[in-house]
């Protein structure tokens, strides 16, 4: 099972694709990314193999981030994996609704490339260092 | 239902743990209130009054189970948003798959020995009050965002 882990990242934007990758690597963190750029690829993926945590940017068209949830959700498969939501508005009514649909998490993505970094490293070590999933045991001090 | 709190809803009735909690929450970046209620009545009794930032819930505390007050919360449409951590003891898949099926944010194993926990609550605290957007607002201008 561990050797198997991977995060599954909705994500069509190169750029923070290889942000993503890069901070695992300065966190000497070695779990695979699989990246997908549409909400059919991710559920069949998620079909294909149970991953520790799902990430989506709310913003890859043409769904929405809230589709893509209730869409993973509504899944035998899916409704026991993590699934945190990515987007830009720090909205109370929708933040409290992306939690109410079932997100572990709502991040807002930071707007500076140093901001973001950090953002990453903190989630990373906490889904991976901190948490449990049902995919996953973290490596932390017992 | 009442106004948003910023505190963190704890159910814990050890007093050691309690007192751990307080100490590592003192040291992190964002030092929130922390409300502890030792029962799953006063836990509920607690969300009627005041939303919390989060709940963490010690499984282990009776009579109730983790997994029922999990469900009463999430039940509730006024309350299902709340995002809800569960601290535990076991480490088995099907069990950490209940908690997550059932609603919960979180599944965090309990180290056993005082520095794992100190620096489990440390990881704990410094994601959700910092990484997270929660839906009774922010702790303060997050300190992860310049």
């Amino acid at each position: 099972m561990a050797t198997n882990s991977y995060i599954l990242m909705l994500e069509d934007d190169e750029d923070d694709r290889q942000l993503t990758k890069a901070t695992l690597d300065e966190l000497g963190i070695s779990m695979r990314v699989h990246f997908v750029r549409s909400r059919d690829e991710l559920l069949e993926q998620l079909q294909a193999a149970e991953p520790v945590v799902v990430l989506l940017d709310y913003n890859v068209k043409p769904d929405t981030g809230l589709d893509v949830l209730q869409a993973i959700k509504v899944r035998p498969e899916g409704r026991a994996v993590p699934v945190v939501v990515l987007g830009d508005t720090d909205d109370p009514d929708f933040v409290r609704l992306c939690y109410n649909k079932g997100a572990a998490s709502y991040v807002v993505k930071p707007n500076s490339y140093e901001g973001t970094r950090r953002a990453i490293s903190a989630f990373f070590t906490y889904w991976l260092r901190v948490a449990e999933t049902p995919a996953h045991r973290s490596e932390k001090l017992v | 239902m009442a106004n948003p709190g910023s505190h963190i809803l704890i159910l814990e009735d050890d007093h050691d743990d309690r007192q751990l909690i307080q100490s590592v929450l003192e040291e992190s970046p964002v030092p929130v209130p922390i409300r502890f209620v030792s029962s799953g009545t006063a836990l509920l009794e607690s969300l009627e009054q005041h939303e919390p930032l989060l709940v963490m819930m010690d499984f282990n505390v009776q009579p109730d189970t983790g997994l029922e007050l999990l469900e009463a919360i999430k039940r509730r449409d006024a309350w299902r948003h709340i995002p809800v951590v569960i601290g535990g003891e076991s480490s088995d898949t099907d069990f950490i798959r209940l908690c997550y099926r059932k609603g919960a944010c979180s599944y965090i194993i309990k180290p056993t020995s005082i520095d794992g926990i100190r620096a489990s609550l440390a990881g704990f605290f410094s994601y959700w009050l910092q990484v997270p957007g929660l839906p009774a607002g922010q702790p303060q201008t997050s300190a992860i965002r310049p």
